[in-house]
């Protein structure tokens, strides 16, 4: 196991590499620059040169981004071109935000999709059923179900607010009670695919001879159900979940917007709107880096749930 | 059956006791966190805004941002509700000959938030700050500074190579040059982040969150107490017009700026009220007017061709959500240029623009490739255009509509484009003359067009006494228009809406921004 966990954060570091280079030559082939942002409409030429030298951003390409490479290296990922607060400042001040969102939407579509995918295999009716509200909850888009529940769930019935995050320090009732509307926003695509694919995973399980053996030996059928069959059809479920964990990164990105909650997604609009390199990259990188550990988190499931992939 | 008699029974029990969990933490949240607190007068403001500033340094000049600005820095000249000028930190202000000189008489027993005291050297150090920071406004705004002479704790004197126009303006809230921070914190190099001006608040660093949330605490130097409305003002970033809308609504923030006018609706059918006065001008720049790309452009025919080809009411109505009002010149009511014989200059008439354009040698149309924005409504503005001009031959094509700012700005910095359309703030000619028409005024005049009439008449204007500029200012227009140098089609408003128990959200034809620390308990 000790093995598995060291390769894949050997893996890692090309990983990293080659998502700042891309990120940093894809964003700086784009046309326009942060001074142009930054000055706006009423600039002269000669005020957006003075500008990009103050900044930097005469220098090639390659310097600057070996420049950010060496800074990056040592942990230093340098200062947001706007606001000129350091990138790790800001993307620590934002990290709690998006990890409770696509946590929380995650173990909440985690949970409804195991309940929903078991019921839908021991009941077949019931399966026909989660079929069509797996297709309505892939279908509808979160950013419409945002405003929906907010509607109805912060205006019409005042519950929830309907913006706004609260740092569970500050108060751990007033952070539930702001995460409740986004997290089942982001959350209800995924347990649609969790639902279906546990459902899918437990009917090919629960045919398998097997099972059929265990009930010969008189085990109780909750064991049968939870201790075996669930057991044995939750390597895939589980790469769903990693799946679904990642998905909910890229839509916590409408998603932060829709509840105005200052998370990373909304960094990194503003980011690329602005042409915030620096930010871009910091981004980029702590994205990748979640993305990472969720691999490893789901390799060591993997190896939980089948010894097979422990000892190979 | 195995599946159905037996294993179902288990699932009977399990679900509805998750079930009965999840609700739990739902009624946890919901009641038991509490319902959302309704705001008290005098208690805390929260105000939603569309983004968050670059920086909060007052020097940038960014009226944009001038809200995160304005609760911190009292400027030294206050820019009324009524267009008139009052005092601010400076209590006497006078031009000097010429306009060349500006004498400036501060207010006594001023501190700025971290104590220091306000004085005539504290303005100079301020000045001198403004106009060497990189990418701020000030440069444009006071190009003609020569030096600046502090006669005595109290008084200075701007002294300028060149006329000065408009200082008042400058050294108001509404351009923020004026809004004077600390020396302590010039020479600290922190004001990108925090604050020290002498306003009613303070920034509170510890209760902000960067491009999030930005907290304000009352100023404890305060000069004048009595303009101290609230406990605590907080601005929070919206950027979503719906989410604002619904933060309003359900009364977590209390004023909304920087609402785009489809909110205009939606908001008073809300209960909420709102206040949009035109700010905005949209058009399309003929900014070729020398025929390097297109070269049609060269003739004032085809460009006044183009100004009778559009029916400006019927485009005001789609663009400005019908809250826009059709515009023939670069100005509004209310500006110094605005002159109301202009707005018959070029009526909707098709047969005139196709004569037109025929004179010029143009009986069939041309193509003429077109730079657009997604920013308030360019892109729609764009193909409105191109429906109607294309009625009389002319085709804007390729039309390049530009989703990303920077880009928009760059293509149109870089002369890529014969014409583009424009969204430009409301300024004095002055100005205008600057930022949007003179041979120096960057990327909203990119093939460096110039006339000599026109510079020979803005010279006349910086000079000019107030009560002569009004003229001469309209002079410059009349100009503008008839060498069609733009083809203006609607002002739009930038909306601010906002709960029925707050006050002083005030924004007039004459002062088209708000002044936050007006607001105040209804």
């Amino acid at each position: 196991m000790l093995k598995l966990v060291a390769r894949r954060l050997l893996l890692s570091v090309p990983l990293l590499l080659v998502v700042s280079t891309a990120t940093f030559f894809l964003v700086a082939l784009i046309p326009g620059d942060a001074a142009r942002t930054l000055l706006g409409s009423g600039a002269t030429e000669a005020q957006y040169d003075q500008l990009r030298r103050a900044l930097g951003l005469d220098e090639p390409l390659p310097v600057r981004f070996s420049t950010w490479l060496e800074g990056a290296v040592t942990g230093d990922l340098g200062t947001s071109i706007f606001g000129q607060v350091p990138v790790a400042t800001l993307i620590s001040s934002r990290l709690s935000v998006t990890l409770s969102l696509v946590v929380g939407s995650t173990l909440v579509a985690a949970l409804l999709g195991l309940l929903l995918g078991i019921a839908g295999a021991l009941r077949p009716r019931l399966g026909r059923v989660l079929d069509v509200l797996a297709l309505a909850g892939l279908a509808i888009p979160s950013f419409f179900l945002g405003l929906l529940l907010v509607a109805w769930f912060a205006v019409a019935i005042p519950l929830f607010p309907a913006t706004g995050y609260v740092e569970p320090t500050q108060s751990p009732g007033a952070w539930l009670q702001s995460l409740v509307l986004p997290v089942f926003t982001l959350a209800l695509p995924g347990v649609a695919v969790i639902a279906k694919q546990t459902r899918d995973a437990m009917r090919d399980v629960l045919d398998r001879p097997f099972v059929r053996t265990l009930r010969a030996c008189g085990l109780s059928r909750r064991s049968i159900v939870f201790k075996h069959v669930l057991r044995s059809a939750a390597i895939p479920v589980v790469t769903v979940v990693g799946l679904v964990f990642v998905g909910a990164l890229s839509g916590a990105v409408l998603v932060e917007s829709v509840f105005a909650l200052p998370g990373l997604g909304t960094l990194a609009v503003q980011a690329t709107t602005q042409r915030d390199l620096p930010l871009i990259q910091g981004v980029a990188v702590a994205f990748t880096l979640i993305v990472i550990a969720v691999n490893l988190v789901v390799d060591l499931l993997y190896g939980w749930l089948d010894p097979r992939v422990r000892s190979g | 059956m195995f599946r159905r008699d037996a294993i179902g029974r288990t699932r009977c029990v399990r679900a509805p006791l998750l079930a009965a969990a999840a609700a739990a933490v739902l009624c946890a949240a919901g009641c038991g966190g509490g319902e959302p607190v309704q705001p008290q007068a005098g208690d805390t403001l929260t105000i939603a805004s569309p983004g968050a500033p670059p920086s909060l340094d007052p020097g940038t000049g960014d009226s944009q941002y001038s809200d995160y600005v304005n609760l911190a820095y009292d400027p030294l000249i206050v820019k009324a509700a009524d267009g008139s000028f009052a005092p601010g930190l400076a209590v006497g202000w006078e031009y000097g000959p010429g306009n060349k000189s500006f004498a400036i008489e501060l207010r006594p027993d001023v501190r700025f938030s971290d104590g220091t005291a306000l004085d005539a050297a504290a303005v100079k150090t301020w000045i001198e700050h403004a106009v060497k920071l990189p990418g701020g406004h000030a440069p444009s705004y006071l190009s003609a500074l020569e030096s600046i002479e502090v006669r005595d704790p109290l008084n200075l004197t701007l002294k300028f190579s060149a006329p000065a126009p408009q200082l008042e303006l400058v050294f108001s809230q509404v351009l923020a040059i004026g809004s004077v921070a600390s020396p302590k914190a010039v020479a600290g190099d922190k004001l990108a982040t925090a604050t020290a001006g002498a306003g009613p608040y303070m920034l509170d660093p510890a209760a902000s969150v960067p491009g999030d949330t930005y907290a304000y605490v009352p100023n404890p130097h305060y000069w004048n107490k009595d303009a101290v409305h609230w406990e605590k003002v907080a601005i929070k970033v919206i950027a979503n017009p719906n989410a604002a809308l619904q933060a309003l609504k359900a009364g977590q923030v209390q004023v909304a700026v920087g609402q785009p006018v489809t909110s205009l609706d939606a908001g008073e059918k809300a209960g909420l009220k709102a206040t949009g006065p035109l700010t905005l001008r949209l058009g399309l720049g003929l900014n070729d007017r020398a025929g390097k790309l297109a070269e049609p452009l060269a003739d004032v025919r085809v460009r006044q061709a183009l100004n009778y080809a559009i029916d400006r009411e019927a485009i005001a109505q789609v663009v400005g959500a019908g809250h826009g009002a059709p515009i023939a010149q670069m100005a509004v009511e209310g500006d110094d240029s605005f002159d109301p014989a202009l707005e018959d200059a070029y009526p909707h008439d098709p047969a005139k623009a196709r004569a037109l354009l025929a004179e010029a040698g143009y009986p069939d149309g041309f193509a003429l490739p077109t730079l657009a924005s997604k920013i308030v409504g360019q892109d729609l503005l764009a193909q409105a255009l191109a429906g109607q001009l294309a009625e009389v031959g002319v085709e804007l094509d390729p039309l390049d509509v530009k989703g990303q700012i920077a880009e928009y700005f760059t293509n149109l910095a870089n002369a890529s484009f014969p014409a583009a359309t424009i969204a430009f703030g409301r300024l004095p000619a002055a100005f205008d003359y600057g930022a949007l028409y003179g041979p120096n005024a960057g990327p909203f005049n990119p093939f460096k067009s110039q006339s000599r009439e026109l510079d020979r008449l803005y010279r006349r204007l910086s000079a000019a006494a107030p009560d002569e500029a009004g003229a001469i200012a309209q002079e410059m227009q009349a100009l503008i228009v008839e060498e069609a140098w733009f083809l203006p089609v609607v002002a739009t408003p930038l909306v601010v809406l906002h709960r029925p128990e707050i006050a002083g959200v005030t924004a007039t034809p004459e002062r088209n921004l708000i002044y936050t620390t007006e607001i105040e308990p209804a």
